[in-house]
């Protein structure tokens, strides 16, 4: 039986409030009735083998998929997703270990994409841009996330890896209300790189965002958490907080030991 | 760690940073095609007789030739930056002034000018639905471009041939060819003003507006565009749309010179199109369109063909010199791309 | 450093594609300069294909003319029929002062305009091959296709003894210049020969591939078929190779309009009857040299337009017998001049 782990003592509601979700493809079955809840302020790691059933459990939180069954409330009002744009709309933002930026924008366009800065005037009417009100408020945000990049008036594609996550991450705080989801965001990175974006997702949490990472770097990860949460074969089986928990409960969590053993 | 974070980028020193603006401007694709575009007036000029072709005529003569070439530039240069192709853009030219030129002669009795101002209004509106056309079946249908517009190419050359029996229309009100086709105001034929006002609408949207940026990200990763939650599909439609309208305008300026339509003309104006953006710059895998590059490309080929013509070289040579600009620019853009370098640059600027 | 050696690597691109273009003009700018005798007339050309052998016929015979009366030729066309395209290369040409402008119209209308302006600012313009809508050119040379089809339809008279069923394969319906190549023809054959029945004309569009088709399908239909007539070259190509496939070499006489190198082989071999031909090259020699003489006469000033619409030049019969004849020579299209 998974653990409950419900903070006590929350006066907001979750941020994402997940009840019996299932979602099965074919004969798979994906997602066998999780129940989840994700706080302002926490980091969740989100944990499994491969094909557990993480980044199917994300996309329905965020619109990608829908559930088959289940329920799920967003800061407290239960909604169904269509799409992430829905999503979005209810301040849920997803990071993606592919990026979704545009390599030939500049990290500004790419920041702003959608949500543009237009002047005031005839000519914000005609659509002209506020570059420069843009650039103070790009400036101000990844200053605040400690990402130092050379200028935001360079194209994306002449930065590193570990720039371009730090970018897409710094989109997602600067116009997500609620809460994060990350898939994997250092799956591609070297160590200095993976510090770096640890270190924006802890500064993403504390700014009162709830953000729930998936990754398969346990070490660094877990320093990192909060809360933990494991998903085996689709199900929940181990959600605590993360203080105290050692590594090797986790992986007995992600392999099956505990449940051989207490079950 | 929030506390370590601000950039500090020492003040570049004055030198410094006016070789950055020279940097910027020779990797500009447009400066290089620009000079190449000088060069040739200049050797044109040199080995024309008398030097003709820098007499004021002669850059008269280059300026409305480059009109309707412009024109398409710009709009297929457009719809690369957003990641898609137009080879429609020749038959598009067709039916609109057929179509244009039909409106015109059923309102020849009604007066010349509104038959030439509505019959303008068709030419643009004839393009602009083609656009539409265009659009609608890359999103609606999912029918990649390059095939769609392969096959309204076929849909509009037919539709022309149709209405026409496949000869071509005449006897279009006079004034059509002495109040526009071939008036010069200023100085500069006014077709040629008409095609340059449009490009420069077209390089202020595009560096300066939200559209601009849109349009750029379309072509730059249509997934990034799709997350940032932008309607991909509607955008593509008013794009397409517009460029067709482009088109439309070039498909007046037509019969607007020679008085009549050419409906067994424009079979390459697509392909001349692509050429000419291309060696402006344009990737042809979308998000990156230097317009002005876009510009002197288009320049180029008119410079050749008048230019030869000038020098009395046969035809011939304008498509193989075409050809070999065409893939030394992209060769040589390509070269610089990949010895510039650019991620490590910074990661330089970086560590310093 | 790096930015130096960049730009310099750009510099020599640049310099490379300059230098081959320079190379390509003078090297092959040279050969068009011809001096003769006291004064030297400069002409220039424009055509509406510099591909077809037609046009260059034409060229063998300006160049001819040129040649004899010491006048230099600048030969100018699009590669391919476009309008937008000759008008433009005529305007260009225009700019360069010629002495004299010879054009081979593709429209009749989209001229009028530019050859008014250049006969005003005293250049004589002359016509070979095609007709402009207004009479504004000096002088305009080309056969007189009607008397051409009269002469067709006498020879098939008497190649069918005046009894058969004749197929055609023409252009398309809207083109009144491929019309002229088979309307005299009809005409002619119903007033003088009423035993030669005419099918309904067909239409390849210059396809030899759907020509082939549609002589196919003529032949399966008509067994009486005795006689097909293309209005060119590449239909003539289509419909032989359709006759030869149905094995009816023998019982089915193939007539066609021009004398494309293809159609003259044919014409040898057998697989064509009967061609009739008009002549570039004379057009072509006419056009220029009317230009010389008119400038041999000093006027200066606005040149007068022609007040005739043409001047017609020859057109010839050709078959087996003939096409080997030296007077039979100026009406073989050419795909070079020597
Ligand atoms: N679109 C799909 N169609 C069919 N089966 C799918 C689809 N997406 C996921 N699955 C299946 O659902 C199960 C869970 O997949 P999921 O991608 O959620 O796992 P995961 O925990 O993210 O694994 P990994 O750590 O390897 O990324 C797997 O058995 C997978 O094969
Ligand atoms: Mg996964």
């Amino acid at each position: 039986m998974p653990t409950s782990a419900s903070i006590e003592g929350r006066d907001e509601p979750a941020v994402i409030r997940a009840r019996g979700l299932i979602k099965t493809f074919g004969h798979v079955a994906a997602l066998q009735g999780v129940d989840l809840e994700l706080y302002g302020g926490e980091v969740v790691a989100l944990l499994g083998d491969n094909g557990a059933g993480k980044s199917t459990l994300t996309k329905c939180l965020c619109g990608v998929y829908q559930p088959d069954a289940g329920e799920l409330e967003l800061a407290g009002r239960p909604v169904q997703l269509r799409s992430i744009r829905d999503a979005e709309a209810y301040g849920i933002s997803v990071v993606y270990q592919d990026l979704a930026l545009a390599p030939d924008l500049t990290v500004l366009e790419n920041i702003f994409l959608g949500h543009e800065l237009l002047r005031t005037g005839l000519l914000g009417r005609a659509g002209a841009l506020a570059r420069g009100e843009m650039a103070q408020r790009a400036d101000a945000a990844l200053q605040a996330l400690g990402i130092d990049l050379p200028s935001v008036r360079i194209p994306v594609s002449e930065l590193s890896g570990g720039q371009r996550q730090a970018v897409a991450i710094a989109r997602a705080t600067m116009w997500t209300r609620a809460g994060i989801l990350m898939d994997e965001p250092t799956a591609a990175l070297g160590t200095r790189q993976s510090d770096i974006v640890a270190n924006l997702i802890t500064a993403t949490a504390a700014r009162g965002l709830g953000v729930m990472v998936i990754s398969h770097d346990l070490p660094r990860v877990m320093e990192i958490a909060t809360r933990v949460i494991v998903l085996r074969h689709g199900r929940v089986v181990l959600d605590t907080p993360a203080q105290g928990l050692s590594r090797r409960d986790v992986v007995d969590a992600m392999v099956g030991y505990a449940e051989e053993v207490h079950g | 760690m929030a506390e370590h974070a601000v950039s500090s980028r020492p003040a570049a020193p004055e030198r410094g940073e006016r070789r950055a603006v020279l940097q910027r401007v020779a990797g500009h694709p447009a400066f290089w095609i620009a000079l190449i575009d000088v060069a040739l007036i200049l050797i044109f000029g040199l080995l024309s007789p008398n030097n003709v072709f820098w007499t004021l005529g002669s850059f008269q003569n280059l300026a409305v030739d480059s009109a309707e070439a412009l024109l398409l530039t710009t709009g297929v240069a457009l719809l690369l930056g957003a990641g898609e192709f137009d080879i429609s853009q020749g038959a598009n030219v067709v039916l609109s002034s057929v179509i244009g030129g039909k409106v015109m002669l059923a309102l020849g009795s009604a007066g010349t000018l509104p038959a030439i101002l509505l019959g303008a209004l068709t030419c643009v509106a004839c393009g602009a639905g083609m656009g539409a056309v265009n659009g609608i079946v890359v999103t609606k249908l999912g029918v990649n471009s390059l095939v769609a517009t392969l096959g309204t190419l076929g849909i509009a050359t037919g539709a022309a041939d149709l209405i026409t029996n496949g000869s071509d229309l005449a006897g279009f009100p006079l004034q059509l060819q002495s109040a526009f086709g071939s008036r010069v105001v200023l100085g500069v034929p006014l077709p040629a003003l008409v095609a340059l006002a449009l490009f420069g609408v077209a390089w202020l949207v595009l560096r300066f507006t939200r559209s601009g940026v849109r349009i750029l990200a379309l072509g730059s990763s249509r997934e990034s565009a799709v997350r940032s939650g932008l309607r991909v599909d509607r955008l593509l439609i008013v794009l397409f749309l517009l460029t067709g309208a482009l088109v439309g305008v070039a498909g007046f300026i037509d019969i607007s010179r020679f008085g009549t339509t050419n409906v067994s003309g424009h079979q390459t104006d697509a392909l001349a199109s692509i050429g000419a953006a291309v060696i402006g710059g344009a990737s042809l895998w979308g998000g990156r369109v230097p317009l002005l590059g876009a510009l002197f490309g288009a320049l180029l080929a008119v410079i050749l063909q008048d230019g030869l013509v000038v020098v009395g070289l046969s035809p011939f040579f304008q498509l193989i010199a075409t050809g070999v600009v065409l893939i030394a620019a992209v060769h040589l853009d390509q070269q610089r791309r990949q010895r510039s370098g650019r991620p490590g640059r910074v990661r330089a600027r970086l560590r310093s | 450093m790096r930015m130096r050696t960049r730009g310099a690597q750009r510099l020599t691109g640049l310099a490379g594609i300059a230098a081959l273009t320079a190379v390509a003009i003078t090297g092959c700018g040279s050969s068009s300069s011809s001096s003769g005798g006291s004064k030297s007339y400069s002409i220039a050309a424009v055509v509406a294909d510099a591909a077809d052998p037609y046009y260059v016929s034409m060229q063998c015979g300006a160049e001819q003319e040129a040649k004899r009366s010491g006048a230099k030729l600048n030969w100018q066309g699009p590669a391919a029929v476009d309008t937008a395209k000759e008008v433009s290369a005529l305007n260009t040409v225009s700019i360069t002062k010629p002495d004299g402008i010879m054009i081979s119209p593709f429209s009749p209308t989209a001229f009028v305009a530019p050859v008014q302006r250049i006969m005003k600012a005293g250049t004589p313009v002359t016509l070979a091959d095609g007709e402009l809508s207004q009479k504004v050119a000096y002088r305009t040379f080309h056969a007189d296709i009607n008397a051409a089809g009269a002469a067709l339809a006498q020879r098939m008279a008497s190649a069918l003894g005046a009894h058969g069923t004749l197929g055609i394969v023409a252009q398309d319906p809207g083109d009144p210049l491929d019309g002229n190549r088979y309307a005299a023809l009809i005409k002619v054959l119903e007033a003088k020969y009423p035993g030669i029945t005419v099918l309904p004309v067909q239409y390849a569009n210059v396809s030899t591939a759907r020509s082939a088709s549609i002589a196919a399908g003529l032949l399966r239909a008509h067994p009486e078929l005795n006689v097909l007539y293309a209005t060119n070259g590449p239909q003539a190509a289509g419909v032989a190779s359709a006759i030869a496939a149905a094995k009816r070499q023998g019982s089915v006489k193939l007539f066609a309009f021009d004398a494309t190198p293809q159609e003259v082989s044919q014409l040898k071999s057998g697989a064509i009857d009967t061609l009739v031909a008009q002549s570039p090259f004379l057009e072509g020699q006419q056009g220029v040299r009317a230009l010389v003489s008119y400038l041999k006469q000093g006027t200066s000033g606005p040149v007068p337009a022609a007040t005739e619409a043409y001047v017609p030049t020859p057109f010839k019969v050709l078959t087996k017998d003939n096409v080997e004849a030296p007077a039979s020579k100026p009406f073989l299209y050419l795909s070079s001049c020597s």
